[in-house]
């Protein structure tokens, strides 16, 4: 979840409700524990499946909603937003993508603006291209990375603070040995 | 022989993947801002600033340009120092679930007669200097700035990057002490 922490962390500012799309089953618990690590430290945390159970838990709680039935879930929420609005610290809804959550989402206009500015999908917000950032090396150094950090190995590069910034980034950049 | 321990402590110390380093050191930031001492904000900013899905390499830092480790976090509430800012930078291969590299680094001034100081620990990506003893493999330095002497290594034993920030938050706040002592005269555990 790269670039995407400042936006989780930016929606958890902003009670009651927000979103997070994830791509696997066997992801949901490190996600959550990622949006946790995220969160004020001093908020309880509670894993629930139902919006009983995330409406049950105390409003300054962090409720990791994670439905069984997602599809239900969205629809209930939304018939039932006003009963969220005296969180003072957000219920997450995790819903996985192109599940029968994100296409109900889609289908319910009214929610879907509610949550929009809490709406968190990683796989949009975090682009690197690194092919682009290979060329802009080659450019600065005159050198790929893996060319710098060989010279860098056999102590050819100076410790200037350029030299410095480049060496991190070719660390960065640096291909596993089948591809440099 | 000590030292080959000290390396072999410190070389298992990569087995980590991203997602626990990043999130031990977002709470310790979050502990940071709830006891006053940065501002919220940086808990959400500790982002990686890449994953290069062709190295699968991953950096953990305060995205900015301050730096080649990124923007520092100014630090508040340490009444003995002066302007103390923290660098925290790690690189993992997310491939091999391995950290490849750490530093956390606090710079500042003492309140008292203004002389400026370094503590910065360092896990290194890869063997350097004569041996494990006068190069450990994660050490601290500490001195008036990183480019004047003395510009010793001390060795560290094998610290995750959140607990060398844990033990370096600890000198200068013992308010952030993370294992207190239950009683004086009581067993250490």
């Amino acid at each position: 979840m790269w670039d995407s922490v400042n936006n989780i962390w930016s929606a958890l500012q902003q009670p009651p409700l927000m979103v997070v799309l994830y791509d696997d089953y066997g992801l949901l618990e490190s996600v959550q524990e990622e949006v946790a690590s995220i969160a004020n430290p001093s908020w309880p945390v509670r894993r629930v499946s139902t919006v009983d159970e995330a409406l049950s838990t105390p409003a300054d709680t962090l409720a990791l909603l994670a439905p069984a039935d997602e599809g239900a879930t969205i629809e209930e929420l939304d018939g039932g937003r006003d009963r969220f609005v005296d969180r003072a610290v957000p219920v997450v809804v995790f819903l996985l993508r192109g599940g029968s959550g994100e296409r109900a989402l889609a289908k319910a206009p009214s929610l879907l603006s509610w949550v929009r500015s809490n709406l968190i999908d990683p796989s949009e917000q975090d682009q690197f291209d690194s092919d682009a950032a290979r060329e802009e090396f080659i450019r600065s150094a005159g050198k790929t990375p893996e060319e710098w950090l060989a010279m860098r190995r056999r102590g050819e590069i100076d410790g200037s603070p350029e030299s410095l910034g480049l060496t991190y980034r070719a660390l960065l950049l640096e291909g596993p040995d089948d591809l440099a | 022989m000590i030292w080959r321990e000290l390396a072999t402590q410190h070389e298992a110390l990569r087995e980590r993947g991203y997602p626990e380093v990043a999130k031990e050191l977002r709470k310790r930031i979050g502990r940071l801002a709830v006891g006053g001492h940065c501002s919220q904000t940086f808990q959400g900013r500790l982002s990686d600033k890449t994953e290069d899905k062709r190295s699968k390499r991953t950096e953990v830092l305060i995205k900015g340009s301050q730096s080649p480790i990124g923007d520092p976090i100014p630090l508040h509430n340490l009444p003995s120092i002066e302007h103390p800012k923290l660098w925290i930078y790690a690189l993992l291969d997310d491939r091999e679930k391995r950290l490849l590299k750490y530093t956390v680094r606090l710079d500042g001034r003492w309140a008292a007669d203004q002389v400026p100081f370094t503590i910065s620990v360092e896990l290194d990506d890869r063997l350097m200097g004569s041996g494990a003893c006068g190069h450990p493999i994660l050490h601290c330095h500490m001195g008036v700035d990183h480019d004047r002497r003395p510009q010793f290594r001390l060795p560290l034993p094998a610290l995750t990057p959140w607990e060398a920030l844990d033990w370096l938050i600890t000198q200068l706040n013992e308010g952030h002490e993370p294992a207190p002592w239950k009683a004086p005269g009581a067993s250490p555990s």
